[in-house]
């Protein structure tokens, strides 16, 4: 599967040019290998209705996020009441909480710092707003997306 | 000026836009921590809107498909990079800037 990506981009990067494929065969099974090496243990799948499902909200999300920051950058007054904030985390560790983790950084006001026992720190560019909720819902989003369950709050569940 | 041109221009312009307020905001926020959020989502939006903008006058598969790579490159390496950095301030000890 790797392979077959990188061999793709290869055939981008050097529009499908014949003799390139002199570098681009021995480094792509190289990869590959390295790949196949540093993989996690971690065994995972998209759910494509997820996909298609999540990608609207992100895009939303990103850009809602862009004009938040912009305006309170340009505002004279510099509207902003910043604070850490503890988020318990539902997903299992793995790639689904790494990937929220990135999400996370994209959206309006919320850059995530740090992870530990379960609990994520991050950090709200404005306390007012309703930063839990919103995390709650990316999260569930991010749930459907990787068809993983979410562990309740009562039950930590596994833990690295 | 075609319409495509047209679209293309303003997108390209906005994008800037984004660019701009995201500089200003890492000029004027007061600590690492809001600082990471000027940089990360608006230039990540600003990108956004500039492939867009340049995808709409590229004229070609490849140069299309280069640009879209190099958004969800630095689209992940962008989100990446502000945790790690927001982790190493968290774990340095830094104190977040706060109103009160």
């Amino acid at each position: 599967m790797t392979f077959i990506v990188l061999a793709g981009l290869w055939a981008l990067l050097t529009e499908t040019r014949r003799d390139a494929w002199i570098v681009g065969v021995p480094v792509v099974l190289a990869a590959s290998l390295v790949e196949a090496r540093l993989a996690s243990r971690d065994r995972w799948r998209w759910s494509v209705i997820g996909l298609l499902r999540f990608a609207p909200h992100f895009v939303r999300s990103s850009i809602g996020g862009g004009i938040d920051v912009a305006w309170r950058s340009m505002h004279p007054q510099l509207p902003i009441d910043p604070q850490m904030i503890a988020y318990p985390l539902r997903l299992p560790a793995g790639t689904a909480r790494t990937f929220f983790m990135n999400v996370v950084n994209l959206l309006p006001g919320t850059v995530s710092a740090d992870v530990r026992k379960n609990v994520l720190t991050v950090h709200a560019m404005d306390i007012n707003q309703p930063i839990q909720r919103e995390l709650a819902t990316l999260e569930d989003a991010v749930a459907k997306l990787f068809a993983v369950h979410l562990n309740s709050l009562e039950d930590p569940g596994e833990s690295r | 000026m075609s319409i495509l041109d047209m679209a293309s221009l303003v997108l390209i312009a906005v994008g800037c836009l984004f660019f701009i307020a995201g500089s200003v905001g890492m000029l004027r926020l007061p600590d690492v921590f809001t600082r990471l959020h000027a940089t990360t989502k608006a230039d990540n939006v600003g990108l956004g809107l500039l492939v867009l903008g340049l995808l709409l006058r590229s004229g070609s598969m490849f140069v299309a498909s280069k640009l879209v790579l190099i958004w969800l490159l630095v689209l992940v390496a962008g989100a990446t990079t502000c945790h790690l950095i927001a982790q190493s301030a968290v774990r340095r000890g830094e104190r977040p800037w706060s109103k009160r």
